[in-house]
């Protein structure tokens, strides 16, 4: 009877430390969420600086291997170390305009190429394997995302030799325009390689790239980097969605269901995690559950935020370019009409006009989402954090359990330009700003340094420390 | 009665030569305009710290080497005919902040920042060069 009774309060007690997943992904518009919103409990946050002096940053990583160390990306082409007491070292971690005697590696012609991003490998400590991310000068622009060794006797600094030592191209992805690259790279939860690749540019998408299962743009990709032979540099995790679907296979007109042929897509890039995507310029997995939050950049009038499961088996369509947010586009007027395609966000703010000719909006806008992270405390459990670059607001997304909704909460209104962010190993939410124009811009070393901030509960603030400056009504 | 004459005089006078204090259209925190180092203040730079107003407004020659400003900080995000894209439209009805609707007010957002892309040009430009950018976007009203 004992025995009965303990396996019946162990069953109890097994069932109860699952997570239950009780978020729901919108299936209409009218439930996905909006500004004006309350996160469960109100958080209040600040930002606290931690160092500054930078010259456009439009990334930061933290190694994750203990030293507390974080590596923000500076456009030009450049890594710098802050350590954990925020003392910035003076000589680079990493200087990519050096490495080539004919010149610098990075193009940043444009605003939008450059040094995007670091990621370390999961087992850093062990292998010193770092990636970056940045748009190639030899190779015109292209998307390269390169592997290097970082000497452990070195661990501050990866001199031009060491870099072309180790150097390991994982991924050339050529770019036809220079704007939507994405940027960032991470490693998810699962230990491969996540991706996010902007459309390829111009401006709603004329090569229709989002839904193009043959290209690699508009989508976010993931590919096992951690290959037995030396060649290829990838290979495709074999749960990627696309991967079955792509394969050749015998023929067969008959004995297959409709869903059964639309399972067949010859020619899909079996990297594609999840496509429809515009410029997913920054993203974020969730370092409790998982769950992966996508901050996709929106045309002329919507932001758009994704999220997805932990569980989920990819291939999500997020609808550009059918879709922006929740709404058509392109997008007409105040009634406009059209198919929802595809999977729907879970949050979305409007730009000053929501739609052409629309009365500006005075408050609850923005242009162009930067993601930061996923926080997991100060009062939050789950929420996205995301800036924009220019309003300068900072959103909190998250899902809220007793309303069984999506709630979208103003959380700040900085004067802050966003431009990229990122989860510390202790878990809270790095963010990085610059004084940058978008076109017309002066050069990646000629605007007013940027800095590097830490998002901490409003009541968490140091005593002493040099916070963001708010907007208060 | 000589001196019932004057001190009105006298207080009139105190009045009319007390700056104005400009204020951050971000948090309307006050805003330190004073020069950087090596910049000379213009007349047209004191005339408006102490009356707010823009001398440059109807000065053909200002008017042109504010376009060439204009274009060069400006046009990026306000579009070359100030209309409007990634930055608000400077010819309509309404603003932003109501106060863009003075040059005083102008002065704050573009000498001293709002918020997010529209930066605080104090780190850039000159006074002296804001007031004529001011001038040339309230011509493009026209």
């Amino acid at each position: 009877m004992l025995r009965l009774i303990s396996a019946f309060v162990a069953s109890i007690g097994l069932a109860l430390a699952l997570p239950v997943a009780s978020q729901t992904i919108p299936k209409s518009p009218d439930q996905v969420a909006r500004p004006g919103g309350t996160l469960p409990g109100n958080p209040k946050i600040a930002l606290v600086k931690i160092a500054d002096g930078f010259n456009d940053p439009i990334g930061v990583a933290s190694a994750f291997d203990g030293t507390g160390r974080l590596f923000v990306v500076e456009r030009v082409g450049r890594i710098k170390v802050v350590n954990k007491d925020g003392s910035v070292v003076p000589e680079p971690f990493l200087d990519l305009t050096k490495i080539n005697p004919l010149g610098t590696e990075v193009q940043t012609v444009f605003v939008e190429q450059g040094l995007w991003a670091i990621a370390f490998h999961p087992k850093f400590k062990s292998n010193g394997y770092a990636f970056v991310s940045f748009a190639s000068v030899p190779f015109n622009g292209a998307n390269l995302i390169v592997r290097f060794t970082v000497d452990p006797a070195s661990p501050n600094q990866v001199t031009t030799e060491q870099f072309n030592k180790t150097a390991k191209v994982i991924l050339n992805i050529p770019q036809p325009y220079y704007n939507h690259y994405g940027g960032k790279i991470v490693f998810g939860p699962d230990g491969y390689l996540y991706v996010g690749k902007g459309d390829g540019g111009w401006e709603g998408d004329p090569l229709d790239a989002g839904q193009t299962l043959t290209v690699l743009w508009g989508k976010m990709l993931r590919v096992n980097v951690d290959t037995k032979e030396e060649n290829p540099a990838y290979t495709i995790p074999h749960d990627n969605p696309f991967l079955a679907a792509s394969k050749d296979r015998m023929m067969s007109l008959f004995g297959i269901t409709e869903e059964g042929f639309s399972k067949i897509k010859i020619g899909a890039r079996p990297e594609i995690w999840a496509y429809g995507l515009r410029n997913p310029w920054q993203f974020s997995f969730d370092p409790k559950t998982g769950d992966l939050w996508i901050g996709d950049v929106g045309q002329n009038h919507w932001e758009e935020i994704d999220w997805q499961p932990r569980s989920s088996k990819g291939g999500e369509n997020y609808g550009w370019k059918h879709n922006q947010a929740s709404h058509c586009h392109p997008t007409l007027g105040p009634n406009d009409v059209c198919p929802i395609v595809g999977t729907l966000p879970v949050a979305e703010y409007p730009h000053q006009e929501p739609y052409p000719g629309a009365a500006k909006l005075k408050d609850g806008w923005g242009c162009s989402v930067t993601g930061l992270g996923v926080a997991n405390y100060a009062g939050m459990d789950g929420v996205f954090i995301a800036g924009d670059w220019c309003s300068g607001r900072v959103w909190g997304v998250g899902w809220d359990k007793s309303a069984k909704k999506w709630q979208m909460q103003e959380l700040l209104h900085t004067a802050l330009q966003f431009t990229g962010g990122n989860n510390d190993q202790d878990g809270s939410i790095l963010a990085v700003n610059c004084y940058c124009f978008y076109t017309d811009d002066k050069g990646a070393t000629s605007n007013p340094p940027g800095a590097l901030w830490r998002v901490v509960g409003a009541s968490d603030v140091p005593a002493g420390a040099e916070t963001a400056k708010t907007r208060v009504r | 009665m000589f001196l019932s004459c004057v001190m009105p005089l006298v207080s009139v006078s105190v009045q009319a030569q007390a700056p104005i204090q400009f204020r951050s259209a971000f948090d309307d925190s006050p805003l330190n305009v004073q020069p950087k180092p090596g910049e000379a203040f213009s007349d047209a730079v004191k005339e408006f710290h102490t009356k707010g107003r823009n001398r440059y407004r109807d000065d053909a020659n200002a008017l042109t080497q504010g376009k060439a400003l204009y274009n060069s900080w400006c046009q990026g995000c306000h579009l070359p005919d100030g209309s409007g894209r990634i930055g608000p439209s400077l010819i309509g009805d309404s603003f932003t902040y109501d106060r863009v609707s003075s040059d005083v007010g102008m002065f704050e957002v573009i000498y001293g920042g709002a918020a997010g892309a529209m930066q605080p040009f104090s780190k850039r430009i000159s006074q002296d060069e804001i007031l004529k950018i001011i001038a040339y976007v309230r011509s493009l009203k026209k």
